[in-house]
């Protein structure tokens, strides 16, 4: 497998770091919080202080805590949503990217149905089936983006079939299998990773919106969406609560997007050598 | 006046690498030039930028000037001046037509789009008009090819549409961009005679740019020979075959001369 | 044992087409002999590239055979099919298409001796079978005048004869006696043309290799084989030693090809 040379790109430099420290926090909220969840002591809506850094929610909650948490669950959400999004639209990317005239046609017939699915109402249907919980967000987010992933796929398989190398494998004996391994996947790889980060963002602004439906994780959820939607109505008086979780947001979205554009310039070598 | 005046012409790309340097060249009007080079010698370039069609991330210093009758500085001048010169004063055939022709449109409804503008036609009259410009290129059955899209026609029709396109506005000077590379060999040959013809019969100077000495023999004897953006031979292609003087030159000839000999030798009998 | 000879790979009244289109080879009937270079020539349309292929053994025939040594190709027999492509190889038009970019090109170069079980047949033990390969790739390198340390390198860094120069040692590393060549200098300059041209004869001569060459350039066809075959539109129109097709040729369109050319005046 080629390694990725060493290219300075300052896209994915910055949007690693601040990813690293949405990690980080995420991680140290697995050790330690401020405040426990539970705690409803600091006094209903209060201002920024030293005891609560950014003051505390309509329930007396600390609010640094459960953005804490949020950030836990941002990145969950992300990573599971990616998860699973990635191992259904490869497979029905590579099936389709495989397959000839009729069965192609159904299963890009199909991804199409899907990718025009808004994800919100799968959500709201699963929800309806299994109740509104964390993992019937994920699972709705996740295959709503795996038809995206699916169609991308399949052009990326399609065309690297095209390429006169393949024919030259399959005269060298080799089988589809191995020539899967050797040649299909490193070539749709780069691409495919730049999708994967771009729609780690998207999750996380996917449950954002279905928590802030009230769709996602039920109370005490303390994902950045749900901060939102409790902020709403008190956004007047403590603009804070809506503002950090908004931000952060923001920021989870910005950074994986950098990261994207960084691995665009750094991990494909046939877009930087210009013949 | 000259038709086309290029002087030390260089053109460098934004991380400032010269991909044409210093070249200089001259046609007077109704005379041919070949360009003969090969891939990576900046001949496409050096064409682009006779009609200010170079690619934004390169730039161009030096001074190309078209126009014998109203002569005009083409470097550094605005997109406004350079469409009242293009297709008037020079047009340009590419080597591959079916990126030259819009895919989505009739052929006939391209070939009108000049001939509006130059000739305001209209009605009847445009109608008749694209088909001659049709028949001028000699293509059978124009009223079926009007009526076409590019994909529905084969390359050589493809190519006679595109010509008659660049020849719709009446350019004194036709600048032809590697335009039989991508047909058959049969339709090369039509297609070549095709050019010559329409050159002489309209006294249009040409600039006619190959990478096969052997085609650009058929259509002029004077040649320049590019490499890696720069003129290293210039003068009667004759000549230069029977005497090349700089090294490139004289392996070019060289390996010409041994694949066209190769097909006398076949004949003699191996 | 002159049979087998005379008849090393033969394509018998065989017509393709694709599932529901016009049929693009028709009762088409050219056999290869060892030590004889063919050039199939036409141009667009005439169903040369296609040949090839079937010629490969990637496309089936819709009717007729493919005989390899007398025997009609079987590709589902794998012991046969490994036979065959050890023996039937291939190189294409397009040096930026035919080598995986992101493999480097030792790996590629190796493939049909893994792929084919041949290093396995050398010995049982991995160690030794890595040896063999790696040598076998240097020596293939070699053989198109490459330097054994540019093994390492991934093809984008080399220029297009170069990787067509690879593309040649990947086709010969397990020792073929066809090399199948899909218009294998079209897309390079005139004097990397001529070099690659050489190379593929010396290796013909040197290694008992019988090269096919598709080409749509009758100057490739006249310098590499000694008989060539005329396609147009699916049809074979003329074929024979290449001395006589090009001096005297009896079909109109062949006459008309060889008057198309654009010849050099000296």
């Amino acid at each position: 497998m080629k390694t990725v040379k060493a290219h300075r790109s300052w896209s994915l430099i910055i949007g690693l770091a601040i990813i690293s420290t949405i990690i980080l926090v995420a991680l140290i909220s697995w050790l330690w919080l401020p405040y426990s969840l539970d705690n409803t002591d600091g006094g209903r809506l209060s201002q920024p202080s030293a005891t609560h850094w950014l003051g505390t929610d309509k329930l007396g909650r600390d609010l640094v805590s459960r953005l804490m948490v949020g950030a836990r669950i941002a990145l969950t959400v992300g990573f599971s949503a990616v998860l699973i999004a990635g191992v259904v639209g490869l497979t029905l990317g590579m099936a389709a990217g495989f397959a000839q005239k009729w069965l192609d046609e159904s299963l890009s017939a199909l991804l199409d149905i899907l990718i025009a699915f808004p994800t919100l109402l799968l959500a709201m249907l699963i929800v309806a089936a299994r109740g509104s919980s964390l993992t019937s967000a994920i699972f709705a987010i996740g295959f709503g983006m795996s038809a995206i992933i699916a169609r991308l796929t399949r052009l990326l398989v399609k065309r690297v079939l095209s390429k006169d190398f393949i024919t030259a494998s399959r005269a060298s004996g080799t089988s589809w299998p191995r020539i899967i391994a050797l040649h299909v996947l490193p070539n749709i790889w780069p691409t495919l990773i730049v999708s994967f980060a771009l729609q780690f963002g998207l999750a996380g602004l996917a449950e954002a919106s279905l928590s802030y439906l009230g769709l996602g994780a039920p109370p005490p959820n303390a994902s950045w969406g749900s901060l939102l939607q409790e902020a709403q109505a008190t956004v007047m008086t403590s603009p804070i609560a809506a503002i950090a979780p908004g931000l952060l947001l923001v920021a989870l979205v910005i950074s994986v997007n950098l990261i994207a554009d960084g691995l665009r310039e750094v991990a494909d070598p046939t877009l930087r050598r210009a013949r | 006046m000259n038709i086309l005046e290029i002087r030390n012409l260089t053109i460098t790309t934004s991380a400032n690498v010269k991909v044409v340097s210093d070249v200089s060249l001259l046609i007077a009007p109704g005379a041919r030039l070949g360009v003969i080079g090969e891939s990576g010698s900046g001949k496409s370039l050096t064409a682009l930028a006779c009609i200010g069609l170079l690619p934004s991330q390169l730039s161009a210093t030096g001074s190309v000037i078209l126009g014998d009758i109203n002569p005009q500085e083409i470097i550094g001048v605005s997109d406004k001046v350079l469409n009242s010169i293009r297709g008037r004063v020079a047009s340009i055939v590419f080597q591959e037509p079916i990126t030259a022709l819009d895919p989505l449109m009739k052929i006939g409804r391209q070939l009108a789009e000049p001939l509006r503008r130059h000739q305001g036609l209209s009605g009847d009259a445009l109608e008749k008009a694209i088909i001659q410009a049709l028949e001028e290129v000699r293509i059978n059955n124009p009223s079926r090819i009007a009526t076409s899209f590019p994909h529905q026609i084969s390359g050589g029709e493809r190519q006679r549409a595109a010509i008659a396109m660049a020849l719709a506005c009446k350019p004194s000077l036709l600048i032809a961009d590697e335009p039989t590379t991508a047909l058959d060999v049969t339709v090369q040959s039509e297609v070549l005679a095709l050019l010559d013809s329409i050159v002489s019969e309209r006294n249009m100077a040409l600039l006619f740019i190959s990478h096969d000495l052997a085609v650009v023999g058929q259509i002029t004897d004077n040649v320049i020979v590019l490499k890696d953006g720069a003129i290293v031979e210039s003068g009667l292609l004759r000549e230069i075959m029977k005497k090349p003087t700089h090294p490139y030159t004289q392996d070019l000839v060289k390996n010409a001369l041994i694949l066209d000999d190769a097909l006398d030798i076949a004949k003699g009998g191996a | 044992m002159v049979h087998e000879v005379a008849n090393l790979l033969e394509a018998k009244d065989l017509n393709f087409s694709y599932r529901t289109s016009v049929p693009i080879l028709k009762e088409i009937n050219v056999h290869v002999s060892e030590g004889s270079n063919v050039g199939l020539v036409g141009e667009s349309g005439s169903g040369k590239s296609t040949l090839l292929r079937l010629l490969l053994g990637i496309l089936s025939p819709t009717a007729g055979e493919i005989l390899f040594e007398g025997n009609k190709l079987e590709l589902t027999d794998k012991v046969q099919a490994r036979k065959f492509r050890s023996q039937v190889q291939v190189v294409f038009q397009d040096p930026y298409s035919s080598l995986d970019p992101r493999q480097r090109i030792d790996r590629l170069i190796a493939e049909p001796l893994i792929s084919l079980g041949l290093s396995k047949q050398v010995s049982t033990e991995k160690r030794l079978q890595s040896a063999w390969v790696e040598e076998q790739v240097i020596g293939a390198l070699e053989s198109v005048g490459l330097s054994a340390d540019l093994a390492k390198r991934y093809p984008d860094e080399f220029s297009g004869g170069q990787r067509q120069r690879i593309a040649i040692a990947r086709a010969i590393v397990c020792k073929p006696r066809i090399l199948l060549a899909d218009e294998p200098v079209s897309a390079l300059d005139v004097t990397t043309r001529v070099h690659i041209i050489e190379l593929l004869r010396d290796l013909g001569e040197r290694n008992n290799l019988t090269i096919v060459t598709v080409s749509h350039d009758l100057a490739v066809v006249a310098s590499l084989c000694k008989e060539m075959i005329v396609l147009e539109k699916g049809v074979v129109v003329e074929q024979g030693l290449t001395a006589q097709v090009l001096g005297e040729p009896s079909h109109p369109y062949t006459k008309r090809l060889i008057e198309s050319l654009p010849r050099l005046k000296v």
